[in-house]
């Protein structure tokens, strides 16, 4: 049996996670929520099983969604993550030019709000393919 | 001699036992300082995706005028109870543009 891919939501927007809670468990997904980066770390460090995908608005206070990626990144624990923004990518590269210099800013890691349910679930699908497939190569996940 | 910071500058080690979660946290604080561009602190308004209400006191959302973010505001978008019972209604968000 294949387990089930576990994804963080973090957003500060209640009912933005709610949507995007029952599209992932509509799918089999199972999902966790955060309001804030802070509170995303928090869960990251206690979670007794991997996440697989995180999902992360990049407008968020006090810590935005690149920056917490960064410090995922920094701290070993960098997960697979699809940014989302009522912003389209070229304000938020005006924006948050750093993100843009570091690379966070890539076309498929990235999806527009409003989304399409379907346009979103086939990025989750396409991102979480993508991991498996790096841990098949034996990359390994940092925990 | 240097000045002994408020906090210091590496983590502390002193809950190395398995419990040093807290300590690293204290790692980033500066860096939470600094992760919204600058400009942006405090400027940062809570827009809903279809109606373009902005969210004020608690849960209400009003018109808030064309003008009302400029440049320097940096928009948080989310749903208005309205629209996000509308979105539950029809399973999917109006698509602007």
């Amino acid at each position: 049996m294949v387990p089930r891919k576990t994804i963080l939501v973090v957003d500060d927007e209640h009912r933005l996670r709610a949507f995007v809670r029952l599209l992932l468990e509509g799918e089999g997904y199972r999902v966790v929520e955060a309001s804030s980066g802070d509170a995303a770390i928090d869960i990251l460090d206690r979670a007794a099983d991997p996440v697989d995908l995180l999902i992360v608005d990049v407008v968020m206070l006090p810590m935005d969604g690149f920056t917490l990626g960064r410090l995922l990144a920094e701290r070993r624990r960098s997960v697979a993550t699809l940014y989302m923004s009522g912003y389209a990518m070229e304000d938020l590269i005006d924006k948050f030019p750093t993100a843009a210099v570091d690379g966070i800013l890539e076309t498929d890691r990235f999806i527009h709000k409003p989304f399409h349910p379907r346009s979103f679930l086939d990025r989750v699908g396409l991102i979480l393919g993508r991991a498996e497939t790096t841990l098949g190569r034996g990359d390994g996940r940092d925990t | 001699m240097d000045v002994t910071p408020d906090r210091p500058s590496q983590p502390r080690r002193e809950h190395d036992d398995g419990d040093h979660r807290w300590d690293a946290a204290d790692e980033f604080d500066d860096n939470r300082r600094a992760s919204v561009p600058e400009q942006f602190i405090g400027e940062v308004v809570v827009i809903c995706l279809e109606c373009r209400r902005v969210k004020s006191a608690g849960d209400d959302w009003r018109h808030d005028g064309q003008n009302a973010h400029p440049g320097s505001t940096l928009l948080s978008h989310g749903y208005c109870p309205g629209c996000f019972d509308a979105l539950l209604a029809t399973g999917q968000p109006e698509q602007k543009g």
